[in-house]
Formats: C-alpha cells, structure tokens, sequence
C-alpha cells in the first residue's frame, strides 16, 4: 500500500489538466458570442487556400456569424438557441413546439429515462421557453444562453430530447452504429447524454425530427470548390442555418 | 427561477453562476432521498449550510464479502453537479479493488463526463445529468457486492480477489470488524 502504487495522483493530474483546458476556453469565449462579420472568420485561415475560398463563397450568402463555445455542446447549444429565437418571432412553431413538449415528459420516461431528473429539465426548459415566447427580449435571451448553469440546463434537455428520438426510431438509426454499440441506449449512453459529447449526423437528424424544426447545415472544410450544404431532415425548408466547421458548429444569418 | 438571475461573468464567477442550479437540483435529491432511500443506505448534507458535502452510511449488502458491516462516506459534489459527478470516498478504510487506498470510490458512473483520460470501463453506465445520488448509491452497493477488477483501484485487492479468494474474505471480513468496532 504504497503511495507509489496508488495510481490515483497521476489520474488526478489528468483530471486537473483537462479541468484546467476546459477552464481556459471557457475564459476566452462566451457560450453564445453577439454576431459578427462572416469575414471576420478569413483572419484565422491565411495560410489555408482551400478555406478561404469557402469562406469568400460564404460571405455572398450569408452577412453574420453568431459563434459558439466549443466545449462539445457546441450544436446543442446552437441549436437550442435558435430555437428560442426562431419561437418568439413565428407562432405557428410556437404553437407547434409547445405541442411536443406537452408530450415529451411522459415519452421520455416511458423510454426508460429516470423521471425525477427528466422533469427538472424538462420543467426548467418549457418555463424558460414560455417566459422567453412571453416576455423574453434580445438581452434576456442572451443572459439565459450565457448563464452556465441555466445554459447548460438547457442543453441537457435538448440532449434528453435527441435520445429520446434515437430510441423510439431505432430502427431507422441503429444501422449506422451497429458493431460498434450493442444498442441504440448504449450508444446515447455513450454519445448523447455526456455533457461534452458532440453531436453527429444521426443526433443532428434526430434532434430536427423530433421537434420538427429543421436546419440547413453549410460545411466548410479544406477541400474545393464552394461550401456545401445540408438540409435536414431531407426535403423540409429550414429557416436557420448552422456552420460547421470539421468538429465545430456556429449559428449563421442571411 | 430567481437563482438563475447570475449574470455571465467570465473570469472568477465561472463557478458562482453554476452553484444555483446545483444548489435547487441538491435540494431536491435530498427530499427525494430522504422518502425513498434505497435499501441500506442513508444519505444527507453534512450540515445545514453546506449541500455540496454529504455524509452517507452504506451497510454491506447481504451475501457479499462486506455483510454487516457499515461503511461511512463523504460525497463531494462540484458546482456544476449535475453536468459533472461528485467525488465519493470511504472514511474508513475499506480493501476492495475497486476503492483506492485512500478511500476515494473508482467506478464507472463517478467519472467526469465524456472521454475516459483513465482508460477504465467502456461497457459500464456513464456519468450524465440524468443520473442521480440514488444511482450513484446504487452502484456503489452493487460494487460492494460485485468487485469489479477489471478496472483496478487497489492492485493489491485486485490480484487477491482473482489469485487468493480465501484470504480476500479475511480481509473484507476486517474491514467489517473494524466498522462495527470490534
């Protein structure tokens, strides 16, 4: 019983080293940025030819870019974010996102999630969306994305909401991971629920599906020619669109 | 919702935005507990004014190695619980493979989210908001009763739970002895 052979300072000092990165992102950018430029995204790629001219073809598009934290919750985070916004300005999905989620404490529990804890965040994001639908402003909606502990809260439940979808449908998505997951609850064991995991296809799809509120994904990348861009699910006419860049989502306006 | 009025603040108040919804969601597990604790444990705040320190009494499920014995713990949560697990370790010392030598607990669900830096278990349940104390418990008792050496804390244990059964029981059984007072 040696101190030596007590492996645990050594796994502490990984734990603090990544404690410690996580930390300094945190410092250096907010959760969800005020818009900028789409141009402004040129000054990080000079040296990359196959960027920059995805990012000139961007810029005919699009004007602003609304950036992110990258701390894996990245998609969520955006997409929970647009979807507030996009709810307090169109009724009809107001109305209609509403209309899900009077039904998604009971289908997610009956999916096997535990109930007391779904509820709290089940609780905390339909309240803050209706206050945000009835009375929320620009700066309130920034304050709520902004606070991590409400933030985060709310990218739990969008998390919650996307494995929830995988379950029932997993039939349709298993196939993509099978081999690798001996089931569609290990892989949102696995992928999905961890607060640092990032989203992929199969959640993005998912997630757009279950609430029905779609997005268009525009890809940019090193490679040529033009950006490229995904609609999902296939053959909706989404509002909002995201940027993603290889490991990292932001939020884009016309 | 008034504990969410923090405002972001990037430096320094990182963690004092966060501790509110620990705080609700702490209170609320306690309540939740506190009526239906499972069999064998009790759990709480170690005092009124702190709720991100438990002390918690874990008997030794019946027919595992650690029968009758009453094992004493702290769980320490982070700020930020529940997106990231609390730390749990036995105050006493407890031989068992899964448990360092210092007391603190090794298992699956007690490790910070996302990728494993320590390379332990793939096949086990992860940490993840949705989980809870209850959980967290409940493992712990099945440890007790299942070590797992697989995935190490105590090599010593390790290797005396696969090579020498006999004597890990007379050490399992002073572990008991040493709870009980005897």
């Amino acid at each position: 019983m040696t101190a030596e052979a007590d492996p645990m300072s050594h796994d502490d000092n990984v734990i603090a080293q990544m404690d410690q990165i996580s930390k300094d992102i945190a410092n250096k950018s907010p959760l969800v940025s005020e818009p900028e430029p789409v141009e402004n995204l040129k000054s990080e790629y000079t040296q990359n030819h196959g960027f920059l001219a995805k990012i000139e073809h961007l810029t005919k598009s699009y004007s602003k870019i609304r950036r992110v934290r990258g701390d894996g919750n990245c998609f969520y985070r955006a997409y929970a974010y647009t979807l507030f916004d996009a709810c307090k300005r169109d009724a009809a999905l107001r109305d209609r996102v509403f209309k899900k989620l009077d039904t998604t404490l009971a289908w997610l529990v009956q999916l096997g999630m535990p109930s007391f804890t779904t509820e709290d965040f089940h609780d905390t994001f339909v309240e803050t969306l209706k206050n945000h639908c009835d009375s929320g402003t620009y700066d309130s909606l920034m304050e709520t994305f902004n606070n991590d502990g409400m933030s985060n809260y709310l990218v739990v439940y969008v998390r919650l909401l996307t494995s929830g979808q995988l379950q029932q449908d997993s039939d349709e998505y298993l196939p993509f991971v099978e081999g690798l997951y001996k089931d569609m609850k290990e892989f949102c064991d696995k992928e999905v629920m961890p607060v640092d995991r990032e989203a992929d296809h199969l959640q993005i799809k998912a997630l757009t599906e279950c609430l029905s509120f779609p997005l268009k994904l525009v890809y940019v990348d090193r490679s040529e020619g033009g950006p490229t861009e995904l609609v999902i699910p296939d053959g909706s006419s989404p509002d909002v669109s995201l940027l993603y860049r290889p490991g990292h989502y932001d939020i884009l306006y016309d | 919702m008034s504990s969410y009025k923090t405002t972001y603040l990037p430096v320094g108040g990182y963690k004092t935005a966060m501790a509110g919804s620990a705080l609700r969601r702490l209170m609320t597990e306690y309540r939740e507990l506190f009526n239906n604790a499972p069999h064998g444990v009790v759990a709480g705040p170690a005092s009124e004014d702190n709720f991100f320190e438990w002390d918690v009494l874990i008997q030794g499920p019946e027919g595992s190695p650690y029968e009758f014995g009453v094992f004493p713990a702290r769980l320490s949560f982070p700020t930020d619980y529940p997106l990231s697990p609390p730390k749990m370790r036995f105050s006493v010392p407890l031989f068992h493979p899964n448990v360092y030598t210092c007391g603190k607990v090794c298992i699956s669900i007690l490790h910070p989210p996302g990728d494993d830096p320590l390379g332990y278990e793939h096949s086990s349940e992860r940490w993840s908001p949705v989980q809870s104390v209850e959980k967290i418990l409940l493992s712990v008792i099945s440890m007790l009763a299942e070590p797992n050496p697989e995935s190490g804390a105590n090599v010593d244990a390790c290797k005396m739970w696969r090579d020498n059964r006999a004597q890990f029981l007379k050490e399992a059984d002073k572990a008991v002895r040493r709870t009980l007072g005897l």
